[in-house]
């Protein structure tokens, strides 16, 4: 195991905790590759790691079917149709790899399967600390909302006020123009 | 937000509904199956009258309908006079509330009671305020945006996005002002452009009556000047000696007379109109004699007689004529004469040939009559113009065959003529005293000075005008800045509803961006794919069920997002059916978070999607409930509803005992 595969399983390990799942590590075996095993009321999860794509999709259903067996025999719930196997990848696949990829992840039998590797699925429009607090990616659709209060602009008219000044127009004609505007509804420049 | 719960619904005599049918809703996860046309979307409808009186979406289905139609009341109940009646109970903070609504199309009425029964409100405004909205038009707002998913409304959400969302997030955030004020700017701008189209046609028109003013004081200031006699007089000369032929009896004194001069102007004028309808009748006269010699040389083409012995005689002896000796006679004659009588006699003798064919003779003889008649009027007409008018020469022109190229010449000199007579009259009809003189000066002088403070009007109104449009501009840009910096504090709400839907390969992330188009900013959702950075507007880069989950994305979005009237219920109506299992499968996950933060009623005709969200969707402990609510089946009676509430799902800690 590479230290880039370790590290992403620690990553893993340490953010599923984090959000309240239970993790154990020796529980499933794949030949040399490690498993991370989660669970929580709701699913299963099985988290592994490799280098390469090939490896990860061999992983990857093994994975899966150590996992069916494991649940099968512990849960006769509905909950053991809720199984989710994870891949790692340390590196961004290549385009044809990314097709197998999509096939797999599109394969919901037995278990849903999501693949991710840095770069991928990242929220653009999300601020790093904003994101920092919403765990890994791949991550989200076990998670719960994270719904933070709406950001609200108090008064966007004076807000409207300070940058039509930024932008050069004399205070004398924005002010009339705010003023007019709060009086009456219509905006007068003069 | 406010924390109510719908607990039951009670429907009576209500679209589907014939007999009275509770159901219980009474959980914070309640799906609703059935197959299509069980009475599902009446339940969503019946939720939606019951809290506001209005079924706008089949309002708008009446329009063009007879007022006897009834898109409330049950068709089976109406037959029997009954009025569709939806009791409500709903659960606000620990305490239960009965709504009942009663009415048809026409109009309803409402009771609200508390859970003992006692009267609390009749009015509306009482209802939205229950649910933390300020007034009924708010509540009814916020149910069909952010509160009920109408199936039918899935791909409206998206297509037209432009035009809901932005003025439903721009409200949600607070920022409904900026759009006004930027609508306000863009009304002052188009006021001013406005008043300066108008100030521009008044310029025009002020200047055209200044340029009248100044010729008027340019003429009156020929007759008035020392200057201006002679130049007058030098004016009346010139015209009569370069026309003398045609003003003869114009005498000097009587060239300055602005009558005479009129007078002269008239006749000028009369003898063009006579010269042009003379040229006319000449045109038509050639066109004649064109036909009749076309029509003689397509007989002599195709007409070929047998000649005279006489004929054939004249022929010989012109061929054989040598010198003054007569080949027929033997008399000595100058051999020129002899050879044009005997061509004469020829062609005499020709036409008579020619004669043998009568219809041809006839076509060439109305042809030439035509024409000499035309030739003939016209030249009748000339001559009585001539005989009656006091301008000579016309006569002259008036040859045996009316020469065009005369006529012609005779025209351009008397157009000409004219030409120089106006210029005359001009120069001479507004010579006056010279108090009218000074008064036309003063008129010029004041015309000046309104032209010149219509063109300060303009220029103001111009800078006006331009700064307007700058300051719209502007305004539309810093609203669009602060649009789109809201929508980047919630926008992470909507991808992350979109990124556990994952509907898209590639495009994995959903956007709102505010775009200052068309005078007014505008919030478009896009779609990207940030590893390749590259992306798109949903519309055009997503397949039906691809959009039904940005749909989804953006109403349930907004609900997540809002702080203006938080419903504490989001409703969807079979919003499943465009989605693949994948979809479903995230949908079920997504409804497991959603569960802590609303009331979800989902309601699907698929059986597959439904058996998915129960397994999803059972408790696993009792901090959670969910609701089974079947429509089994529709007949004339209304629907026939089976609910169950599913029990808790103990699962045991797996990992625990493997270990």
């Amino acid at each position: 195991m590479t230290e880039a595969v370790d590290t992403l399983l620690q990553e893993a390990d340490a953010e599923l905790q984090r959000q309240g799942w239970r993790v154990a590590r020796d529980v499933v075996h794949v030949g040399e590759s490690p498993v991370l095993v989660a669970e929580s009321v709701a699913a299963f999860l099985a988290v592994v790691a490799n280098e390469a794509w090939t490896d990860l999709e061999r992983s990857m259903r093994l994975a899966q079917a150590e996992l069916a067996d494991l649940v099968s025999s512990h849960d006769r719930s509905g909950r053991r149709w809720d199984l989710f196997v994870v891949g790692l990848l340390p590196e961004r696949p290549t385009e044809s790899e990314t097709l197998q990829i999509d096939q797999l992840e599109d394969n919901t039998l037995m278990a849903r399967k999501v693949i991710y590797w840095p770069g991928r699925q990242e929220l653009a429009a999300v601020s790093a600390d904003r994101a920092g607090g919403r765990g890994a990616p791949w991550l989200r659709p076990f998670m719960a909302f994270h719904l933070e209060p709406v950001v609200h602009v108090s008064d966007p008219l004076a807000l409207m006020h300070e940058r039509l000044l930024a932008r050069s127009f004399d205070t004398a004609t924005v002010e009339r123009a705010i003023d007019s505007f709060r009086e009456r509804g219509e905006v007068e420049l003069a | 937000m406010t924390m109510a719960r719908l607990v039951s619904v009670e429907i009576e005599a209500f679209r589907g509904f014939r007999h009275s049918e509770s159901i219980s809703l009474d959980a914070d996860f309640v799906l609703v199956t059935g197959a299509n046309g069980t009475g599902k979307t009446c339940l969503t409808d019946a939720l939606t009258w019951g809290l506001t009186g209005k079924l706008s979406h089949l309002t708008d289905r009446l329009r063009q309908l007879p007022k006897t139609e009834d898109h409330i009341v049950n068709r089976y109940a109406a037959a029997e006079g009954k009025d569709a009646r939806v009791t409500l109970c709903i659960r606000v903070r620990g305490s239960d509330y009965s709504l009942t609504r009663r009415g048809s199309r026409r109009g309803s009425t409402l009771e609200v009671v508390d859970a003992t029964g006692n009267l609390l409100s009749k009015e509306d405004q009482f209802v939205a305020e229950l649910f933390g909205a300020s007034d009924p038009a708010r509540l009814l707002n916020a149910l069909t945006s952010w509160g009920i998913l109408r199936q039918d409304a899935m791909q409206m959400v998206v297509t037209a996005a432009p035009e809901r969302l932005t003025p439903l997030l721009a409200g949600i955030l607070g920022l409904d002002q900026l759009s006004k004020f930027v609508a306000s700017s863009r009304q002052y701008t188009r006021r001013l452009n406005a008043e300066v189209r108008d100030m521009t046609a008044q310029l025009g028109q002020q200047r055209d009556e200044l340029r009248r003013r100044i010729e008027q004081q340019e003429r009156a200031a020929m007759a008035e000047s020392p200057e201006g006699e002679p130049a007058l007089v030098r004016l009346a000369d010139a015209v009569r000696s370069d026309h003398s032929r045609w003003l003869g009896k114009i005498t000097a004194s009587e060239m300055l007379d602005a009558n005479v001069v009129a007078l002269a102007g008239r006749e000028v004028g009369e003898a063009i109109e006579v010269l042009e309808r003379v040229l006319a009748s000449i045109a038509e006269a050639a066109q004649e004699e064109g036909r009749a010699a076309r029509v003689l040389a397509e007989a002599q083409r195709s007409y070929r007689p047998d000649e005279s012995a006489e004929a054939k005689a004249v022929r010989l002896a012109l061929a054989v004529l040598q010198d003054d000796t007569c080949p027929v006679c033997a008399h000595d004659h100058p051999a020129g004469t002899l050879r044009g009588l005997l061509e004469n006699r020829l062609r005499a003798l020709s036409s008579a040939d020619f004669k043998l064919s009568p219809e041809i003779g006839a076509a060439q003889r109305a042809h030439q009559e035509g024409a000499l008649r035309m030739r003939e009027s016209a030249k009748q007409r000339l001559l009585d113009f001539a005989t009656r008018t006091s301008i000579i020469g016309l006569g002259a022109e008036v040859r045996s065959e009316l020469d065009r190229a005369s006529v012609e010449s005779a025209l351009r000199e008397l157009s000409d003529l004219r030409e120089r007579l106006r210029e005359l009259y001009r120069c001479l009809r507004p010579a006056g005293s010279s108090a009218d003189y000074r008064a036309i000066v003063a008129g010029v002088a004041a015309q000046r000075e309104v032209v010149g403070q219509v063109e300060q009007q303009l220029t103001e109104g111009r800078r006006n005008a331009s700064q307007a449009k700058a300051f719209e501009d502007a305004a539309l840009e810093v609203a669009s800045e602060i649009l789109q910096a809201a929508l980047d504090d919630v926008a992470f709400v909507f991808s992350d509803v979109y990124e556990r839907l994952s509907p898209h390969p590639t495009f994995r992330s959903l956007e709102l961006r505010s775009l200052g188009s068309f005078g007014s900013a505008r919030v478009i959702p896009y779609v990207s794919d940030h590893e390749h950075n590259v992306d798109g507007n949903p519309t055009l880069v997503c397949s039906d069920g691809q959009l039904s989950v940005i749909a989804l994305s953006l109403f349930l979005g907004t609900a997540l997002t809002t702080d203006d009237t938080p419903l504490p219920f989001v409703i969807m109506d079979d919003p499943m059916q465009a989605m693949d299992v994948l979809n479903v499968l995230g949908f079920g996950d997504l409804c497991r978070q959603l569960r802590d933060q609303r009331q979800v009623i989902v309601a699907t005709h698929d059986r597959r999607f439904a058996a998915i969200l129960e397994r999803k969707l059972t408790p696993r402990d009792s901090g959670h409930t969910t609701r089974r609510v079947d429509f089994l089946g529709w007949s004339a009676a209304g629907p026939v509803v089976e609910t169950e509430i599913l029990e808790v799902e103990e699962v045991p800690v797996v990992l625990a005992e493997a270990v």
